[in-house]
């Protein structure tokens, strides 16, 4: 049976007015739109922007959003939001939204029908299906994620789907997986309440993760202490809030987390319990690695003294030994952060190892208030790109396409063919591109993103699209629908029903709200048309076991559901009946979706979620792999690493190597670049440079310089300055001691703006376990202009 | 080149140097001409729809350090220190100001593209019983705790109290619940009859 919210509505009050409910909900946590002041109507979402996930109202008044508050229901924000959260509604409604399909005909994309658009689509995957792609996103829904697997490869029998998160957490990933054998966080924010001292690594939640930052910070307000300690590359908003600023040499992190190890071993300050009962030592750099014993791990470690880490790190032995006390304390709650900066890393992989050993060794892990804790950027990298494995090698659930049983599962779920998916790992992004642009992939279609001005060394990866089969679906024109074949309008946020997954494990839904506007249509409509259309046009992919059409659901009476008409999938709620078939996929890996009914009544809630046998309650998981809180745990182990690569419910604690970055400044090159984002901008800037309010306060691009470099190149605020790297070059204002301050001998630029692309400067070398790019390091030179 | 030496001068020139660095605003477009009439701090606050978070209105010292904000912000002491009307902050449980409060001083900064959004507009009256009873509150009060923030004297005259020597406002003026749908009230949730 099938919900949409009226119905829900209906069924809430019913179930509200009977006792089983009655005593266990409280009506606000019904999520019910409520009606305000005149046809004001306020419902909840997760906000359109950041992996932090907060709970907003959208306020919708004669089919419009006219406003947008932080929910104060919601467990992650309590009310509060950022600036791009408040001014999400405004972003729908840039003047030159995409509202008709465009098709390109000599040269130039003009406007046709849905059903030539589609068409023109389908031809093409059926004349070279082996060679068509698919880039996604962390802001791909999760059924559009979803959608889009099956199309992918239980349709068409390729692995080429990769998202742009590639980009952005795949070493978070990879570090977890090798790490504790499963993908996810084991803390949560209820952490960050707790924690005596949060570590940042590279990090600047005060731009990127701001209502975070909020929670932490707004602590001391409440006289709580909470010490903050900023390992950085450049003083940014969050340094200002720090109680230590700790600067380092680019890559110069693996040398740090390495000695803090060597530190509290060498001092016995270590947790000798928790270390015995809960981890196994490894070496070697790959993903297998070879068994070592703990004296030889310490033996290793040796190399890592204060004066090696200072030689490689530029950290001072007093820095490292307070950090080294920090963790060496028994008594003091730490949590570690991070983001971008150690994911986006040539060594990703092992920068998120060896901060996990840092957590292990000092025993603080999986307690409350004590968790190594990996940011997500995007609201739904982990429920999407994650959790449904939109990645190259992935299957959904945390299953892979190398693993025949895990093929097997899945064909079985999706009622396929034995057979069907194929045990060939697809490309990942960076190797998409290139493929792309060798002509070895003759086509693509890139939903939610906008990789002509996002993939790093854009002259070497992007400069092809436009001779390729490209199909962008979008909702603004970008610097990609400008390469397109074929440009789809889509629907945005709560033009359509959602799911999110948050940075915590957090399952959140929204129910659509107002009409996308023009033609606009549903990602997942989209998805489905074209598979249809193959399916007519004979592709034998588009067919299930039964022969029956690929996306074949049905209704009560068992009739099947037309979803490929726009005007039966309209008045669907496809995403329940896509995660009804979604939800049991979760369950092999034991991350538990809570059933949909279950996350239209919350706000959320954090996986693996278990129905108590006892009271019949959906109990969700704050803290994985801890007794008392996780279903999954052994009873009486205290942590269980269940996923263990051991299979003997451990951990591993890693020996992975300092390794200098592959571009390091010279005599040519003399400055670091690095690249980000910045609090008003989100990525590419394609919506948040729509809404007035946030372009007029970051209205352009800029570089960051040090003061001291500025004065030796005169160089101040205003002044033009080139940034050349070997890959290209780009002319910016200077900001001088402006929103931060780079460390001696390094610049940053932001990535947000198309008329300025960074990315023709950056370097595609990346994580050889993640793959992916570094975007925080290469050699540029400065020159006034 | 008046253009060029505004930009230097009112870009460059360090606004307050209470943190060891000298601080600056954001740099313009090349050679981009600053009307100084924007430079003032008088400037009416401005916001995309009832409920958002207005932008600063004046340039700012130190794009950095949100905490300079609350030098002027902090208290309504503050006003009649500085013989000038600040608007104090309403949410003084909130430190991080500048995340939700963004630079919205250069108005010479055209837009980046066409917007057609409508925002929810201004709430309008509150009610009353009768024509001599206080009126009620017709906006939600979640992060309105100081109501003198924008109804005081630094507030727009149109909304401004008529008496803002009593502070005990919420003794006579209550919210409507109607108007405050996110904070449940404890009846909402209660369990069962009574
Ligand atoms: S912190 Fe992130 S999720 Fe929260 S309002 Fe800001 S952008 Fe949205």
């Amino acid at each position: 049976m099938q919900t949409n919210r009226r119905d829900f509505l209906k069924q809430a009050a019913l179930a509200f007015a009977s006792s089983v409910l009655a005593g266990s909900l409280p009506r606000s946590l019904l999520a019910a739109p409520a009606e305000g002041m005149d046809g004001l109507v306020w419902h909840k979402a997760p906000c359109r922007f950041c992996g932090t996930g907060c709970g907003v109202m959208v306020g919708v008044k004669d089919g419009r959003v006219v406003a947008v508050q932080g929910d104060l229901e919601n467990p992650v924000n309590r009310g509060l939001l950022c600036v791009k959260g408040y001014h999400a509604g405004v972003a729908l409604y840039g003047k030159d939204r995409l509202t008709t399909p465009l098709l390109r005909k000599n040269g130039k994309l003009e406007p046709v029908s849905w059903d030539e658009a589609i068409e023109a689509i389908a031809r093409e995957i059926l004349a070279r299906p082996a060679t068509f792609g698919f880039y996604g996103s962390g802001q791909w829904t999760v059924i559009e994620g979803f959608t889009v697997m099956k199309f992918m490869k239980g349709g068409l029998g390729n692995n080429h789907v990769d998202p742009n998160a590639r980009l952005c957490m795949a070493s978070a990933v990879v570090g977890m997986t090798t790490t504790y054998g499963v993908d996810e966080p084991s803390g949560c924010y209820d952490d960050f309440d707790l924690a005596d001292t949060i570590i940042l690594w590279g990090n600047n939640p005060a731009e990127m993760h701001p209502v975070l930052w909020s929670r932490i910070i707004d602590r001391r307000a409440k006289g709580q202490k909470v010490e903050v300690i900023d390992l950085g590359t450049r003083r940014t908003r969050s340094t200002e809030e720090a109680d230590h600023y700790i600067a380092f040499t680019p890559q110069g992190d693996l040398a740090i987390a390495n000695g803090i190890c060597h530190l509290l071993i060498k001092s016995g300050k270590y947790d000798k319990d928790w270390v015995t009962k809960h981890c196994n030592f490894r070496k070697g750099g790959d993903a297998e690695g070879e068994a070592m014993t703990f004296e030889e791990y310490a033996k290793w470690l040796e190399t890592y003294t204060p004066e090696f880490v200072q030689k490689v790190a530029g950290v001072r032995p007093a820095q490292l030994q307070l950090l080294a006390d920090r963790f060496a304390d028994p008594k003091r709650k730490i949590v570690s952060l991070w983001c971008m900066g150690m994911n986006q890393h040539t060594r990703g992989t092992w920068i998120n190892n060896l901060v996990y050993n840092v957590h292990f060794l000092s025993g603080k892990f999986a307690k409350p208030g004590s968790t190594a804790f990996s940011l997500t950027g995007q609201p739904s990298a982990c429920g999407t790109c994650r959790e449904v494995g939109t990645l190259g090698h992935a299957l959904p659930g945390g299953r892979i396409v190398a693993n025949e049983q895990h093929r097997k599962e899945c064909e079985e779920l999706w009622n396929l063919p034995a057979g069907r998916i194929n045990p060939k790992p697809g490309h990942h992004a960076v190797s998409l591109f290139e493929a792309l642009q060798k002509g070895e992939m003759t086509g693509c279609w890139v939903q939610v993103t906008n990789p002509a001005q996002s993939m790093p060394n854009l002259t070497g990866l992007t400069s092809k699209l436009r001779e390729r089969f490209l199909v962008v679906s979008d909702v603004y024109p970008t610097a990609t629908t400008d390469q397109a074949t074929v440009v789809l309008p889509s629907a945005m946020w709560v033009e359509k029903n959602g799911i999110f997954g948050n940075s915590e494990r957090r399952t959140q839904q929204w129910f659509k709200m107002i009409e996308p506007p023009g033609q606009a249509r549903d990602d997942v409509w989209q998805v489905i048309a074209v598979a249809r259309k193959l399916f007519e046009l004979g592709h034998p992919g588009m067919k299930n076991k039964d022969g029956e059409f690929l996306f074949t659901y049905k209704d009560a009476s068992g009739k099947p559901i037309e979803l490929w008409k726009w005007e039966v999938f309209k008045q669907t709620n496809a995403d329940q009946l896509l995660y009804a078939e979604y939800q049991p996929f979760t369950l092999m890996k034991k991350y538990s979706l809570a059933p949909y009914d279950e996350l239209v009544k919350t706000r959320g809630l954090r996986w693996p979620v278990v129905k108590d046998q006892a009271t019949g309650v959906w109990r969700e998981t704050p803290r994985r792999f801890v007794e008392g809180e996780d279903p999954f745990v052994e009873p009486g182990r205290g942590v269980d690493f269940y996923w263990g690569k051991l299979k003997d419910h451990k951990a591993l604690v890693w020996a992975r190597p300092y390794e200098a970055p592959p571009e390091v400044p010279d005599n040519k090159y003399p400055f670091w670049l690095c690249t980000g984002r910045v609090l008003e901008h989100w990525h590419t800037g394609t919506m948040t440079r729509r809404v007035p309010q946030l372009h007029r306060a970051m209205p352009r691009a800029f570089v960051e310089l040090n003061p001291e470099d500025a004065a030796r190149l005169n160089i101040s605020t205003g002044d033009r300055v080139k940034i050349t790297s070997r890959r290209g070059e780009l002319t910016l204002p200077a900001w001088i001691n402006g929103r931060s301050i780079p460390n001696r001998g390094s610049v940053f630029v932001p990535f947000f703006a198309e008329e300025s692309l960074i990315n023709l400067v950056t370097l595609e070398a990346h994580c050889p376990l993640s793959k992916e790019p570094d975007y925080k390091k290469c050699a540029v030179s400065i020159a006034k202009v | 080149m008046a253009g060029l030496a505004s930009l230097l001068l009112a870009a460059d020139s360090p606004i307050t140097t209470r943190s060891t660095v000298q601080v600056y605003t954001q740099p313009r477009s090349f050679a981009q001409p600053i009307r100084p009439d924007v430079l003032g701090t008088n400037i009416t606050a401005d916001r995309a729809f009832l409920g958002a978070p207005p932008v600063m209105p004046h340039t700012f010292a130190g794009d950095r350090d949100g905490r300079y904000c609350l030098e002027c912000h902090a208290r309504e002491t503050r006003i009649e220190k500085r013989q000038q009307a600040i608007a104090p902050v309403p949410h003084a449980e909130f430190s991080q100001c500048q995340q939700c409060h963004v630079n919205g001083s250069d108005k010479t900064v055209g837009l980046f593209r066409a917007s057609d959004f409508l925002g929810l507009d201004f709430p309008g009256k509150g009610t009353r019983a009768h024509p001599l009873a206080p009126p009620s509150i017709p906006h939600k009060t979640f992060m309105r705790d100081n109501c003198l923030s924008c109804h005081g004297p630094t507030g727009k005259q149109r909304i401004a109290t008529p008496h803002p020597w009593r502070s005990q406002c919420q003794q006579c003026h209550v919210p409507d619940a109607s108007k405050n749908y996110d904070r449940p009230l404890p009846w909402e949730e209660l369990k069962g009859e009574l």
